[in-house]
C-alpha cells in the first residue's frame, strides 16, 4: 500500500540508478544519448502519471506521505519539467567535459526529491526531500568544473543552502519540542494554546526562512542571481522551475495544512515579504546585461508574484499559484531552451548574443520573445492569465483588509518595471545590431519539438485556461482554506 | 457570424501569414489587403444591418472554447449603438492603414502579421461583451505596437518612444484591470461573471455599495484615462505617434485610443453612478488640460506629426467633456467624436506619413507651397485640418457641438473654455500649419515631390474623408443608431444624480425620473447659444480669408446645423418636463438668452404617457417620423437588458418643422442658431402637457416668424 502510492517516485529513482549503471557499459561516444533514454523514461512516467487519479487523499509511511490532487498536480509538473530539462541537457552535453551520465542521473534524483516534496505531510519528509533536492543541486550547479563561474555558483549555493537547511532543521526541532509532533495533520489538531507559544512561532519562522531560501524570496534571495548566472543552463532551468515549485508546494502545505490558523495571523508578514520581493527582483533586473542573471532576478520577482497568492490566503490565491506555476513552467522552459542553443560558444551570456536573432533563427527568436512577453504577463499568453488570477485573488482579499490594495499597487509597479527589461530582450532580438554574426542557427529536432510544444502550451494556457483553472481549483481543495 | 468573422479573420490571416515562405515578397501585402478589405465590407454590412429601433445587443455571437467557465469568462461578441460606429470606423481605418503601409520596405511579412494582429485585437476589444475579453483584446495590440514602432519607426527617439508608449499603456491597462476585477468581485460569489449585459442588469437591480464605487470608479477613470492620453498622462501620445510607422499611428491614434473612452461609457459610468457623480467633475477639469494645454502645446510644434499628435490628444478632451456631462446629447456627441476623430486621426497620420515618405522630413518651417506640387495631398490635408478645427460639414463638428450643448448646464465654465480651446486654439495651429505647409511659394527642395496620382493610391484617403463628410452631412446615420444605447447608459448613470432623489429614496436606482412632482432640484439644462455663436463667428472670420471656401462654409454650416438642431431636439424630445415648468420656460425668443430645457432623464413615464400626442405644432422635428417616436417610451424602460422592442407611438404626428421651413439649407447661420434655440423652447412647450405651453409656444412661434431677435433676460428652467 505504502509503496504503491509512491510508485512514481520509485520509478524515477530506478531510472536514475539504471542510468548510473548503464554509464558503466556505455562507450564514451554514446554517453550523450543516455540523456534521451533518461528523457524517454521520464516521459513514460509522466504519461503514467496522467492515467492516475488522485481521488481522496491517501496516506502512506505513517501519514508522512500523502497522495492527493495537489500532490499529483505537482508531480506531473515536475515530471514534465524534468523531461524537457533532460532534452536540454543532451543539447548542452558538449559543454560538459566529463560525467554527463551523472548529470542526467542527478537530474533524476533531484526530480525524485521534488516529487517527494509534493507529497510531504510531515516535517521530516519536508527536510529529507529538500535535502535531496539541494544536495543534488550543489553538484549540478558546479558541474562545469573548469569554469570558474560555475564553481563560484556551486560554492555560493552550497554555503547559503547549508545555512538555509540549518534554519529549517532548527525550526523543525523547535516545533517538535513544543508540539511533540512533526506531522501536519497532528499539528493542525494541536490546541491553539500550544501553537501560540513563542518558541513554536520562532520554529515556524525558521522553517519559513528555510523555505524562503528555496523560492528565493526576500531576504533570502541573495544567492539566486549568482547561481543562475554560473550554473550550466539546464541546471539553471531546473533550479528556476523545479526547485521553486518545490518550495511553493511545501510552503502551501506548511502554511495551509499544518498551521492554517497562524497563517491568517501572519498575512501582514507575507504581504510585506511579497511586496519587497517583487520590488527587489524587478528593480535589480533593470541594469542586467547577462541573460541568465536577468532571469535570476526575474525569478526573484516571480517568487514575489507567487507570494501574492499565498498572502491572499484564499483558495483563489492558492489555485492561482498553481496556474501561474503551470504557465511559468512552459515559459521558462522555452526561454532556457533558447539560451541553451544560442549561448553555445558565447562567453558571458550577454544579451547582445541574441541581437539579430530573428535573422539567424526565426523559431528561436519567436520562442524567446514569446517567453519574455509571457513572463511580462501580456495577453494572449499563459503568463497573463496567471497574473490575472493572482490579481483577482488579492483583490478578493482586499475587500476585508485595505492593506491588500497597497500590495496590488506594488505588484502593478513591478509589472511595469519588468516590461522594461523583458521588452529590452525583445528589442535586442528584433532590432538591435547584432555582434554575434549572422550564421544561421540550426536547432536539433528534439529541441525544435520542445520549443513548438512550449509555444503551443503558452498559447493554449492563455487562450483556453478553463481546463487548468478547474484542475487547480480542484487540487487546492485539500488545503484548509 | 458576421461579427465573429470580422474579429477572427485578421487573426486567422495573421496565423496564415506566418507560414508564407520568405521568398514570396508580395504575398503578405496581398493577404493583408484582402483581409482588411473583407473586414471593411463586413463592417459596412454590420453597420447597415444594425437595427437602430432595437435596443439591446445585436449580432451576439459566442466564440466557443475561449474563456473560463469557472470564472464566468466567455468570449461573447455583440454590437449596440455605442460600438457599431466604432467597429465600422475601425474596419475602415484598418483597411486604409493597410493600403498606406506600402512604405514599409523591409520585413514586410512581419509587419503585416503584426498589423493584422493589432487589427483583430482592436476590433475584438470594441466588439466584446465580456469584460475580460474587452481587456484581453486591447492588450493584444500592445506588443505589435511595441515591435512595429521599434523596427519600422522613425526618428532618433524611437526606442525611447516605443518603451514609453508601451509602459504607459500597460500602466493604464493594469489600473483599469484592477478596477474591472474589483467590479467583478462586487457581485455575489455564485453569480460572478464578466459578461457586460449580465453585469449591467445585476447592478441596475442591485446598487453597488457607495464605498466600492468610490474605489473602483477612479481606478477605471484614471486607468482608461491613461489609455486615452488624459492630461497629465498624455505625454506618450504625441511622442509615440511621431515615432510610429504610418499604419501603426493610424490604427493606434484612430482606433485603439478610443478603447478607454468606450470603457468609460460602457462600464464605468453606467455601473457606478455614485462614483461618476463624485469624479466626473474632476474629469471635466482634467479634460481642460487636454483641450487647452495640449492645444497650446500643439501650437508650438515644429513637426507636423507632433502637431497632429498633440491635436489628437486635445481632441480627446471633448470626448471626456461629453462623458462628464452625463446626458444624452453629451454622451451621444462623445460617441460621434470618437468615430469622427478616429477617421480624422487616421487621415491626418496617413497624409503626414506620405509627406514624410516623400520629403524625409516633417519640419513645418522647411515646407511651403506644397499645394502646387502635390495638389491631391494638399487638398486632403486641408480638409483634414479643417475637420480638425471643427468645420461644419465634417462629422467632428456634429460631435463637438453636441458635446458643448450637452455639457453646458453641468459645466458652463469648462464648456466655455473648451469652446475657446476648440475654436481659437485649434484653428490657430491647424490653419497655420495649412498656410506654412501648403501655401506660399514652393520651396525648391520639394520640386520633385510626387503627388498621389494613381486612383488606387488615393483610395484610402478618399474613403476616410468620404466617411467623415458622410457622417458630417448626415449625422443621423450615426446618432440614430447611438441614441437608444446612449440613453440606457445615461439613464443608468443618472439613477444616482441628485435630480432623482425621489428615485433614490424609492430604491429604484435606474428609473429615469419618476412620476415625481416637479421640484426645485429638477435638473434642467439651460443651453447657451453662446458657443455656437462663437463657433460661427470664428469660422466666418477664419474662412473669410479663404474666399474660395466661404460659399461652401455657408452651405455646410447651415445644412449641418439644421441637421444638428433637429438631432439635438429629437434626441431630447423625450424629455418631458413634469409639471408646468415648461410653460414658463417657453416664453423667450431671443438668441442671446439662455434656453432652458429639461434633460431626458427627467422625463417620466407618466408624463410621457399623459403627453397629448401630436399637440405640438412647434415640436421642431426634422424628418422624424420613423425613429424619433420611441423616445418617450424608452424613458420608462427601467432596465437596459434585456431590452424589449420599442413600440412606436404617435408623437411622430407632430407637425414637422421641416415641413414649414422646407429649405433649412438656405438659412443664414444666425437664423439657424435662432431656430435651434427656439426649437428647444418650442419643444418644451409642445411637449408640456399643460395648456400654458401651447400659448407660450404660440407666442414664440410668432416671434420666430418675425425673424427678429429681441433680448430677454436670462432664465433657467428649474428656478
Amino acid at each position: 500500500m505504502s509503496f504503491s502510492l509512491s510508485i512514481l517516485e520509485i520509478a524515477v529513482i530506478a531510472a536514475g540508478l539504471a542510468i548510473l549503471l548503464a554509464d558503466l557499459w556505455t562507450p564514451a561516444s554514446q554517453k550523450r544519448s543516455l540523456g534521451y533514454a533518461a528523457a524517454a523514461a521520464v516521459g513514460l512516467i509522466f504519461l503514467g502519471s496522467l492515467i492516475m487519479d488522485a481521488g481522496a487523499p491517501q496516506y502512506a509511511f505513517n501519514k508522512m506521505f500523502v497522495m492527493d490532487g495537489l500532490a499529483l498536480f505537482f508531480k506531473r509538473f515536475f515530471l514534465f519539467a524534468a523531461f524537457v530539462v533532460l532534452l536540454m541537457s543532451v543539447e548542452f552535453a558538449d559543454r560538459i567535459e566529463t560525467g554527463i551520465a551523472e548529470f542526467y542521473a542527478l537530474i533524476l534524483f533531484a526530480l525524485s526529491g521534488m516529487m517527494f516534496a509534493a507529497s510531504s505531510n510531515d516535517f521530516i519528509l519536508v527536510f529529507v526531500s529538500l535535502e535531496l533536492i539541494t544536495v543534488t543541486f550543489y553538484v549540478l550547479t558546479s558541474f562545469q568544473r573548469s569554469r570558474l563561474q560555475s564553481l563560484e555558483a556551486g560554492v555560493k549555493y552550497l554555503i547559503l543552502g547549508a545555512l538555509a537547511s540549518a534554519f529549517l532543521v532548527y525550526g523543525i526541532a523547535l516545533i517538535f519540542g513544543v508540539a511533540n509532533t512533526t506531522n501536519f495533520g497532528d499539528l493542525m489538531a494541536t490546541p491553539r494554546v500550544t501553537t501560540a507559544k513563542p518558541v513554536f512561532l520562532l520554529g515556524l519562522l525558521l522553517v519559513l526562512a528555510g523555505l524562503g531560501f528555496k523560492i528565493a524570496a526576500f531576504p533570502f534571495q541573495i544567492w539566486a542571481p549568482d547561481v543562475y548566472q554560473g550554473s550550466p543552463a539546464p541546471a539553471t532551468a531546473f533550479l528556476a522551475i523545479g526547485s521553486k515549485a518545490a518550495g511553493f508546494i511545501l510552503l502551501l502545505r506548511v502554511l495551509f495544512s499544518a498551521v492554517p490558523q497562524i497563517t491568517v495571523d501572519w498575512t501582514k508578514l507575507l504581504m510585506i515579504i511579497s511586496a519587497v520581493t517583487i520590488l527587489y527582483g524587478n528593480l535589480c533586473a533593470i541594469p542586467q546585461r547577462n541573460l541568465k542573471r536577468l532571469l535570476g532576478y526575474s525569478s526573484i520577482a516571480h517568487a514575489g508574484y507567487l507570494l501574492l497568492g499565498v498572502a491572499a490566503v484564499n483558495s483563489a490565491g492558492s489555485s492561482a499559484i498553481l496556474y501561474y506555476l503551470g504557465a511559468y513552467l512552459f515559459t521558462l522552459l522555452a526561454a532556457f531552451a533558447v539560451i541553451c542553443v544560442v549561448m553555445r560558444g558565447v562567453e558571458g551570456d550577454d544579451i547582445s548574443a541574441v541581437a539579430g536573432l530573428h535573422e539567424r533563427s526565426p523559431l528561436l527568436a519567436a520562442s524567446l520573445s514569446l517567453a519574455m512577453v509571457s513572463l511580462a504577463g501580456i495577453p494572449p499568453l499563459a503568463g497573463f492569465f496567471g497574473k490575472f488570477l493572482l490579481l483577482k485573488a488579492v483583490v478578493e482579499s482586499g475587500a476585508n483588509q485595505p492593506g491588500y490594495y497597497v500590495l496590488i499597487a506594488v505588484a502593478i509597479a513591478g509589472v511595469i518595471i519588468s516590461l522594461y527589461y523583458y521588452l529590452g530582450v525583445v528589442r535586442a532580438i528584433y532590432w538591435s545590431k547584432g555582434t554575434a554574426g549572422s550564421a544561421r542557427l540550426e536547432v536539433s529536432l528534439p529541441m525544435r519539438a520542445c520549443l513548438y510544444a512550449c509555444i503551443a502550451a503558452m498559447f493554449y494556457l492563455g487562450l483556453f485556461p478553463d481546463r487548468l483553472v478547474n484542475v487547480a481549483l480542484e487540487a487546492v481543495k485539500v488545503l484548509k482554506l | 457570424m458576421t461579427l465573429a468573422l470580422l474579429i477572427l479573420l485578421p487573426f486567422l490571416a495573421a496565423i496564415g501569414l506566418a507560414f508564407v515562405p520568405k521568398e514570396n515578397e508580395g504575398t503578405p501585402r496581398v493577404i493583408a489587403l484582402l483581409t482588411t478589405f473583407f473586414g471593411l465590407l463586413l463592417g459596412v454590412k454590420l453597420f447597415w444591418q444594425f437595427d437602430a429601433a432595437q435596443t439591446g445587443y445585436q449580432f451576439v455571437t459566442t466564440i466557443p472554447g475561449l474563456g473560463a467557465e469557472a470564472l464566468g469568462i466567455h468570449c461573447r461578441l455583440g454590437v449596440d449603438g455605442l460600438n457599431v460606429g466604432l467597429l465600422l470606423m475601425g474596419a475602415i481605418v484598418a483597411f486604409a492603414a493597410t493600403c498606406v503601409a506600402r512604405d514599409i520596405g523591409e520585413r514586410a511579412k512581419e509587419f503585416y502579421l503584426l498589423l493584422l494582429t493589432m487589427t483583430g485585437g482592436i476590433l475584438g476589444a470594441f466588439a466584446s461583451l465580456d469584460l475580460f475579453y474587452f481587456y484581453f483584446f486591447h492588450e493584444l495590440a500592445l506588443i505589435p505596437t511595441f515591435i512595429m514602432i521599434g523596427v519600422w519607426g522613425r526618428g532618433e527617439d524611437k526606442n525611447y518612444a516605443t518603451f514609453k508608449i508601451t509602459m504607459y499603456l500597460s500602466l493604464g491597462a493594469l489600473i483599469a484591470l484592477f478596477g474591472l476585477i474589483a467590479l467583478y468581485l462586487q457581485m455575489p460569489a455564485g453569480q460572478r461573471t464578466f459578461d457586460i449585459p449580465a453585469m449591467t442588469q445585476y447592478f441596475a437591480g442591485q446598487r453597488m455599495a457607495a464605498q466600492a464605487q468610490q474605489l473602483i470608479f477612479p481606478a477605471l477613470m484614471f486607468g482608461f484615462g491613461i489609455l486615452v492620453s488624459l492630461w497629465p498622462f498624455h505625454t506618450w501620445a504625441p511622442l509615440g505617434y511621431g515615432a510610429a510607422p504610418t499604419a501603426t499611428a493610424m490604427l493606434h491614434a484612430g482606433v485603439l485610443k478610443k478603447f478607454g473612452l468606450y470603457g468609460l461609457i460602457r462600464v464605468a459610468v453606467p455601473l457606478m453612478p455614485d462614483g461618476a457623480k463624485q469624479w466626473l467633475g474632476v474629469l471635466a477639469l482634467l479634460c481642460l488640460g487636454n483641450i487647452l494645454y495640449c492645444g497650446l502645446v500643439a501650437m508650438r510644434q515644429k513637426d507636423l506629426n507632433l502637431l497632429i499628435g498633440n491635436s489628437s490628444v486635445a481632441h480627446m478632451g471633448f470626448v471626456f467633456l461629453g462623458i462628464a456631462s452625463l446626458n444624452l446629447i453629451g454622451v451621444t456627441g462623445a460617441v460621434v467624436i470618437m468615430v469622427a476623430h478616429g477617421l480624422l486621426a487616421a487621415v491626418s497620420f496617413a497624409l503626414s506619413g506620405y509627406i514624410y515618405q516623400q520629403a524625409r522630413t516633417l519640419e513645418i518651417s522647411r515646407m511651403g507651397g506644397l499645394l502646387q506640387q502635390v495638389p491631391f495631398v494638399g487638398m486632403a490635408l486641408t480638409m483634414a485640418m479643417l475637420a480638425g478645427c471643427g468645420l461644419p460639414g465634417f462629422a467632428n463638428f456634429v460631435g463637438e457641438s453636441m458635446v458643448f450643448f450637452g455639457a453646458w448646464k453641468t459645466f458652463p465654465v469648462v464648456t466655455a473654455l473648451a469652446c475657446w480651446g476648440a475654436l481659437v486654439i485649434g484653428a490657430v495651429y491647424m490653419l497655420r500649419a495649412v498656410r506654412n505647409i501648403l501655401h506660399g511659394p514652393l520651396v525648391d527642395d520639394w520640386k520633385d515631390l510626387r503627388d498621389l496620382s494613381n486612383l488606387w493610391r488615393r483610395l484610402p484617403f478618399a474613403v476616410l474623408l468620404f466617411t467623415l463628410l458622410l457622417f458630417g452631412f448626415f449625422p443621423r446615420l450615426l446618432t440614430d443608431k447611438i441614441r437608444a444605447s446612449a440613453e440606457v447608459i445615461v439613464n443608468m448613470a443618472n439613477g444616482g444624480m441628485p435630480g432623482n432623489r425621489a428615485a433614490n429614496q424609492a430604491g429604484h436606482s435606474n428609473t429615469t425620473g419618476l412620476a415625481g412632482e416637479p421640484s426645485q432640484d429638477q435638473r434642467s439644462l439651460s443651453l447657451h447659444p453662446g458657443p455656437i455663436a462663437v463657433e460661427l463667428w470664428t469660422f466666418s472670420g477664419v474662412l473669410n480669408r479663404n474666399p474660395n471656401l466661404t460659399l461652401t462654409q455657408k452651405a455646410l454650416g447651415s445644412e449641418t446645423l439644421g441637421f444638428g438642431a433637429g438631432e439635438l431636439h429629437r434626441l431630447d424630445s423625450m424629455a418631458v418636463p413634469p409639471g408646468g415648468e415648461g410653460a414658463k420656460g417657453a416664453s423667450h425668443e431671443s438668441v442671446s438668452r439662455t434656453v432652458a430645457f429639461t434633460p431626458f432623464q427627467r422625463s417620466t413615464a407618466e408624463s410621457a404617457h399623459k403627453q397629448p400626442k401630436g399637440c405640438g405644432p412647434h415640436s421642431f422635428r426634422f424628418k422624424d417620423r420613423g425613429h424619433g417616436s420611441q423616445a418617450a417610451d424608452v424613458s420608462h424602460e427601467p432596465i437596459p437588458s434585456p431590452y424589449p422592442p420599442q413600440q412606436p407611438d404617435s408623437t411622430a404626428d407632430n407637425t414637422d418643422y421641416a415641413d414649414k421651413n422646407s429649405s433649412p439649407s438656405a438659412k443664414s447661420a444666425k437664423s439657424v442658431v435662432k431656430e435651434l434655440v427656439q426649437g428647444f423652447n418650442g419643444r418644451d412647450a409642445a411637449e408640456n402637457p399643460l395648456p400654458e405651453g401651447e400659448g407660450q409656444s404660440e407666442g414664440e412661434r410668432g416671434s420666430e416668424q418675425s425673424g427678429r431677435a429681441s433680448p430677454l433676460e436670462d432664465r433657467s428652467f428649474g428656478e
